[in-house]
């Protein structure tokens, strides 16, 4: 019997992949991509708590998180595109203004 | 209820109108300050001496129990505070009584005379608005110190007279002696004032108060004088504070505080040295300041707390002995100097001894009676010397001097009539205040024979060096040839102005050239303008006739009857005309002894010294009499050798070990340390984005840490 | 019984997915991987009856916003491995060291593993509710919080929308 708690760990298990991701990686798109997973693993766990409670509540957060992430990532790879036309490069190592 | 007096505050305030109109009077007057100066700058300190003499007139007669209070700032009363933080309130009031009006009449009657002259022997000085502009300051701050209504208020105008006494001895500062002369004084007045500002703490720590007089009756002298007031005038009584007695021991130490401020602005040993330097200043402001008025504020303030210094009698007994000791070294000092003005500033010295030996004695009448007297007849002496110095083109030494009794007759008259009245012939002023305080020294229960078997040796003293001044300077033949005498540059302008103030009687001359002067027979020597010799027949005239008429009436001592307590315990062994004929005595025979002395000129060639004087074949032992007094008791060598060697050793230990060492290094440690975990911290700031979302990370996972360990203590 | 299985070859295959997006150096490859785990995240929606969303997420994710990702690969020609050389740092281990704690402590805060399913509900009840027009319903019902939220959302992809392109613009 597949019960809520498996769905939890499963997501607790992605987001902490997409965790380390965002740190090892090195390439803004790949980061994005692990921020993507993360997004992905709070929507699993919203799904599987909404069936657990027998409520809509938690697809529609869902909705509005997958709307969001749209947005973000739409924005993000301006972003990056605009960093890739000034610096030629969009290694985060080399953009690297914070330090002084 | 203290009477109030509206008019006091206007003493003090005209002169600081002068002194702010005097500093800006080359924007206001551009071309004609120095004009309109010299006009302004005599002319509110007269009007303040006019003022003062209402206020007596006037005010004082009608107060009740001859005090009065007054505001310092037009338009506020006396209860404006100046300070009023907490429990501490210092407000902004003025004390008239006949103590501080005596002095503001000094001050300003004294030091007016002395800016009329002052007009005349600065007239050619460029800088002359300058010059009155501290004058006027000077007699501003003078007039606080004597007005003011508490100690900090006294303590503003002592630190302001102190400032202006600097920025005077120090007047023409391109000459670097003048400027370390004013260092001199300064810095020793700095080590009095300390004692000063300790004593006010103490004082504000026991009596909770600075104020002299309060209308609620606990000012520091009221309840100093309380039992005063009883008739118990020399009995000692118990000072208490809100019931709570004051211990002789705490007095005693608030005393001889206050007496080491005393000590340093009115030149007592042993921080007198600064007195004799202090003549680098102009003369006439070695007459106002460093004889007639500043240099009295310490016997002013003593007298001021007579009430308190009447209750520690080993306090007075050790102004008595320090006024003793200064007036006998000044007095043995002053018998060997050459140049004119040290000899009358180790003369003031000797009688500001004199002064504080009166009050030692407890007859701070005497004490304020020989002020008086005395800033009269020396301000005539300085200003006499000053004209002598005018006449000789800024000589000052005596030895190059002689002979100039037939060529200004007028000043050698006046300076006749200064001497005399300092010698203490009968009947001038300083016969009188000077007997006065020996006669006081002697009713001394218990050492007053000393006291005055050594004060009759002063005055013995005096009487002679005061003579042979006037012998070197007048008598015998003239020690220089008329026409060739140089010019000595004193001014800071004589550089482009090859005549400075010394000799711009000469300007006549000096139009035509420096070689019609030179060597044409035509006499350099020469008197005076009016307008320094008018003052000098005031105080002339003063000289003569004040002492006679102050004892002959009683005015003096009625007048300040009310101020200072008279504290002479024992009966003189001879009665006061005896004492008069023993003064009298003393005085002739000390000027008869110079008179025998110096009367002929042993050495007739030019530029040759006496043969007593030739300190060639003593000059090598230091102990000699001769050296050891000229030299002034190797005074100046043994402070040297104590405070610049010793304390230079000192200071360097400071500097290397404590400083350098431990101090810096402390400082470049603590530096060091942050500096370390800086460049150890600073390898945490990559700035690399990932690494600050690592530390993100760790922080999260503290938190979730955190969370899980609370549910986890909660549950239990 | 089904069911067990499909989420166990399921949640296999998305940690393997997820995992070999983080460790390939190649972002094309990293981007494949990821439209997996999406995938598979789709599937578990399924599983959970949120049919509806599972079409989202399929259309969303796995189409648009990864194309969207492959485009920008392609467009800055950081397609080939190593154009991103990983330098040799403590950063990796210790991410990855941090991460595991961070999923233990996850694991350890209890409540994830202590949810039976299901809690009182019948899956055929909650069948219904995965459905567009549950989902319709619940959105436009003005009794429910969600109808200004969703006007909201508009507003944010049109902005969204507008601030991507000033951003890519060449100059502005």
């Amino acid at each position: 019997m597949i019960t809520t708690s498996h769905y939890l760990v499963l997501s607790a298990i992605l987001f902490t992949i997409g965790v380390i991701g965002v740190l090892v990686k090195r390439n803004p798109i790949v980061i994005f991509m692990c921020v993507e997973l993360m997004l992905n693993a709070a929507n699993l766990s919203f799904i599987a708590l909404g069936r657990h409670f027998g409520q809509v509540n938690g697809q529609m957060y869902v909705i509005f998180a997958l709307a969001v992430a749209a947005a973000e990532v739409s924005v993000g790879l301006g972003i990056i595109v605009a960093i890739f036309r000034s610096k030629e490069t969009i290694n985060v190592d080399e953009v690297n203004l914070m330090k002084s | 209820m203290l009477s109030t007096s509206n008019l006091a505050m206007w003493i003090i305030l005209l002169p600081f109108l002068g002194f702010l109109h005097n500093a800006f009077a080359g924007l206001i007057w551009k071309k004609n300050a120095k004009k309109v100066v010299s006009y302004v700058a005599p002319g509110v300190v007269l009007l303040a001496f006019g003022v003062a003499l209402m206020v007596v007139m006037t005010e004082l007669p009608n107060a009740h129990d001859h005090r009065l209070i007054g505001a310092l700032i037009p338009g506020t009363s006396a209860a404006t505070p100046w300070i009023n933080l907490g429990g501490m309130r210092i407000n902004f009031e003025l004390l008239v009584d006949p103590l501080s009006l005596l002095m503001a009449m000094i001050v300003t009657g004294v030091g007016g005379l002395i800016h009329v002259y002052a007009t005349g022997y600065m007239a050619e000085d460029p800088e002359q608005p300058r010059f009155f502009t501290y004058f006027n300051l000077f007699i501003t701050m003078m007039l606080i110190l004597v007005l003011g209504g508490n100690f900090l208020l006294m303590f503003v105008g002592w630190e302001g007279v102190g400032t202006c006494s600097y920025l005077l001895i120090s007047f023409s500062y391109k000459q670097s002696e003048n400027a370390k002369a004013g260092n001199k004084a300064f810095i020793v007045n700095r080590v009095g004032d300390l004692g000063f500002a300790l004593g006010m703490m103490l004082i504000w720590s026991v009596f909770g108060t600075l104020s002299y007089f309060t209308n609620d009756g606990k000012g520091v002298l009221q309840l100093a004088g309380a039992g005063h007031a009883e008739g118990a005038h020399t009995a000692l009584h118990a000072i208490s504070v809100m019931g709570t007695p004051v211990s002789v021991a705490v007095l005693t130490t608030i005393c001889v505080l206050l007496f080491v401020g005393a000590m340093g602005k009115s030149a007592q040993i042993p921080l007198w040295v600064w007195l004799p330097d202090a003549m680098a200043g102009p003369t006439p402001v070695s007459a106002l300041i460093h004889a007639a008025t500043m240099v009295t504020s310490g016997i002013v303030m003593v007298t001021r707390c007579s009430w308190l210094f009447s209750q520690a009698p080993q306090a007075m007994q050790l102004v008595g002995y320090i006024g003793l000791a200064t007036a006998f070294v000044g007095a043995t000092i002053g018998l060997v100097q050459n140049d004119i003005k040290r000899v009358l500033a180790f003369s003031t010295v000797s009688q500001l001894g004199y002064m504080f030996l009166a009050c030692g004695v407890g007859n701070y009448t005497a004490g304020m009676f020989h002020v008086t007297t005395h800033a009269i007849f020396k301000a005539l002496l300085f200003l006499g010397s000053g004209a002598v110095i005018h006449s000789m083109l800024g000589e000052q030494d005596m030895r190059k001097m002689g002979g100039l009794r037939k060529k200004i007759f007028k000043t050698w008259l006046v300076m006749w009539v200064g001497t005399y009245a300092i010698a203490g012939v009968p009947g001038l002023s300083g016969f009188f205040s000077k007997d006065e305080i020996l006669h006081s020294a002697l009713s001394s229960p218990g050492n007053g024979m000393f006291l005055y078997g050594v004060g009759l040796a002063i005055a013995f003293m005096t009487a002679f060096y005061m003579n042979r001044l006037m012998h070197k300077t007048f008598g015998v033949t003239a020690q220089f040839v008329d026409g060739e005498l140089p010019h000595q540059h004193h001014s800071n302008f004589d550089d482009h102005d090859a005549h400075g103030h010394d000799d711009h009687a000469h300007g006549h001359d000096d139009a035509q050239g420096v070689g019609v002067v030179e060597g044409h027979g035509h006499s350099q020597v020469h008197e005076s303008p009016a307008s320094m010799m008018i003052p000098l027949y005031v105080l002339a005239a003063l000289s003569v006739v004040f002492g006679a008429w102050a004892k002959m009436t009683g005015a003096f001592e009625k007048f300040l009857e009310p101020v200072a307590p008279h504290m002479v315990h024992g009966e003189a062994p001879i009665t006061e005309s005896m004492g008069y004929i023993i003064s009298a005595c003393v005085a002739i025979a000390g000027l008869t002894l110079a008179h025998v002395l110096y009367r002929q000129a042993k050495v007739m060639e030019r530029g040759q010294l006496y043969p007593a004087e030739t300190k060639t074949r003593w000059e090598k032992n230091p102990l000699h009499p001769y050296t050891f007094l000229l030299n002034k008791w190797w005074w100046d060598v043994i402070y040297n050798g104590i405070f610049l060697k010793i304390g230079g050793i000192f200071a360097i230990l400071l500097w290397k070990v404590v400083d350098a060492g431990i101090i810096n290094g402390t400082i470049e440690g603590l530096g060091w340390i942050v500096g370390g975990f800086s460049r150890l911290f600073r390898k945490l700031q990559t700035g690399y984005v990932r690494n600050y979302a690592l530390a993100m990370l760790l922080g999260v996972l503290v938190l979730v840490l955190g969370v899980l360990g609370s549910w986890t203590i909660a549950a239990k | 019984m089904a069911t067990v299985i499909a989420f166990w070859v399921l949640a296999i295959l998305s940690v393997v997915a997820s995992i070999a997006m983080v460790v390939t150096k190649n972002p094309v490859r990293s981007a494949l991987a990821l439209v997996g785990t999406f995938i598979c995240v789709a599937a578990f929606y399924i599983l959970l009856s949120a049919q509806f969303i599972a079409a989202v997420q399929v259309i969303v994710y796995a189409g648009a916003i990864m194309v969207l990702f492959l485009f920008v690969i392609m467009l800055l020609n950081l397609g080939s491995p190593g154009a991103l050389r990983e330098r040799g740092s403590l950063q990796p281990i210790i991410a990855t060291g941090l991460g595991i704690c961070f999923l233990i402590a996850l694991l350890l805060s209890g409540s994830l593993l202590s949810l039976p399913l299901p809690a009182g509900v019948r899956p055929a009840e909650y069948e219904p509710l995965g459905t567009v027009r549950a989902i319709g319903i619940n959105l436009y019902d003005p009794n429910q919080p969600w109808l200004f939220p969703f006007e909201a959302t508009s507003i944010l992809l049109l902005v969204a929308v507008i601030g991507a392109i000033i951003m890519a613009k060449r100059k502005v």
